[in-house]
C-alpha cells in the first residue's frame, strides 16, 4: 500500500529533495501550506508519482494555478481529506 | 489492541530547536504502549547521533545520552541514513548510538512497511 | 502542591505533582520526607533502588515509566529484583511514579 508524502515548508533542500529519493511507485506527493511555493520548481518526479497541490493555498499566497499539462493536480480541502484517505499512509515531511 | 508498526523519522539537529527533543518524548511514550517501533536518522537528524556532545555548556539535557536508553525501551530497530552520515563526515563507526546504515531503498521499504510514520 | 517543610523549617518547593522543582535540592534526607508524602518507608531495599534510578537519570536525563525500570533493576540488580511485584511491594500502586519522586527525578512523562 502506498504513502501520501506531504510537503509543508518552502525550503525545497531538505524535505522535498529527501522524501523524492524514498519514494515508491504509487506514492503520491501533496504540497500544502509554504510547501506551494515549490510548485513552480519541482523537479523531476520518480515513475509512477502523482502529485498534488492544495488550492486554497496557493491562492491565499497568489501564486498561479498550475495550467493545462502542468504535471500537478489541484485539490480543495476535500480533495485532500479525500486523498489522505485513498493512501495507506502519510508522512510530513515538515 | 494489536501492535502497529510506527515509524519515527528524526531530521532535525539536535539543539536548534525542541523538535529532536519532541520525537525522543514520542518514540518513549508509544514504546510504554508495546508498539513495534521504527526510529530513522535522516538528514540533520544524524547530527543527534553526534559522539561526544556536551550540552551541558549551553544548559541542555544530552539528547544522545537518552538515545543510548531506548534498548532499555524495547527500542532496537535503530537506522540511520547512510547518505545523510556521509554528506556530513560522520561514519556509521563513530556514533554515540549504534545504528543500522541505510540507502534511500531501505528507507522506502521501512516507510512502506509501518502502520504510521512520523517525521520531524 | 505546597513546598515540603523539612523538620528545621526549611521548605523544599515541589510540583504541583509532588515532585522536587529543583533536582538539586535533593539529598538523602529530602528523600526520606518525600517517601513519606507518598507513605513509603525507606528500607535499604528501597535505597538500593533509588540509587539506581538517580545513577539512570545522571547518564540518560531520563525518568522511566515502568517497563524501562524493571529492565533496569534487572540489570543493575538482577533479576529477583527485576520484577513488578517485587517493585510493588516497595513502591505501592506505581513503583515508576513513586521511586522517580523519591529519587528527585521529574515525573516520568510517559507514565499514568
Amino acid at each position: 500500500m502506498s504513502t501520501l508524502h506531504i510537503i509543508n515548508k518552502a525550503n525545497a533542500s531538505q524535505g522535498l529533495s529527501s522524501c523524492l529519493r524514498v519514494m515508491l511507485p504509487g506514492d503520491g506527493l501533496l504540497l500544502i501550506e509554504d510547501g506551494v511555493y515549490l510548485a513552480a520548481q519541482l523537479p523531476a518526479l520518480p515513475e509512477a508519482v502523482r502529485a498534488h497541490v492544495l488550492q486554497e493555498d496557493l491562492q491565499a499566497r497568489g501564486i498561479a494555478l498550475p495550467g493545462e499539462g502542468s504535471a500537478l493536480f489541484t485539490v480543495d480541502y476535500a480533495g485532500f481529506v479525500a486523498l489522505v484517505c485513498a493512501y495507506a499512509r502519510s508522512v510530513s515531511w515538515s | 489492541m494489536t501492535p502497529k508498526t510506527l515509524t519515527f523519522i528524526a531530521r532535525s539537529t539536535p539543539y536548534g530547536n525542541g523538535r529532536a527533543k519532541a520525537l525522543l518524548d514520542m518514540v518513549l511514550s508509544a514504546a510504554v504502549f508495546d508498539q513495534t517501533i521504527n526510529l530513522l536518522f535522516m538528514d540533520d537528524g544524524v547530527w543527534q547521533l553526534a559522539r561526544n556532545q556536551q550540552p551541558a555548556t549551553i544548559d541542555a539535557k544530552d539528547l544522545s545520552a537518552a538515545l543510548g536508553a531506548l534498548p532499555l525501551y524495547d527500542v532496537n530497530n535503530v537506522y540511520v541514513e547512510a547518505r545523510a552520515l556521509d554528506e556530513r563526515g560522520l561514519t556509521p563507526q563513530a556514533l554515540a548510538v549504534d545504528a543500522k546504515p541505510c540507502d534511500d531503498t531501505e528507507i522506502a521499504a521501512l516507510i512502506a512497511g509501518s502502520d504510521q510514520v512520523f517525521a520531524l | 502542591m505546597s513546598d515540603l517543610v523539612l523538620p528545621d523549617h526549611r521548605r523544599i518547593p515541589l510540583d504541583r505533582d509532588g515532585y522536587l522543582r529543583n533536582l538539586d535540592d535533593w539529598n538523602p534526607e529530602v528523600a526520606e520526607h518525600l517517601a513519606q508524602t507518598v507513605s513509603v518507608s525507606m528500607t535499604p531495599a528501597h535505597w538500593e533502588v533509588v540509587e539506581v534510578l538517580r545513577d539512570f537519570y545522571r547518564e540518560s536525563g531520563l525518568s522511566p515509566a515502568m517497563r524501562p525500570l524493571v529492565k533496569l533493576v534487572t540489570r543493575e540488580l538482577g533479576t529477583d529484583k527485576g520484577r513488578s511485584i517485587y517493585l510493588m511491594k516497595l513502591f505501592p500502586g506505581n513503583p515508576a511514579l513513586l521511586a522517580s519522586k523519591i529519587a528527585g527525578l521529574p515525573r516520568p512523562t510517559n507514565c499514568f
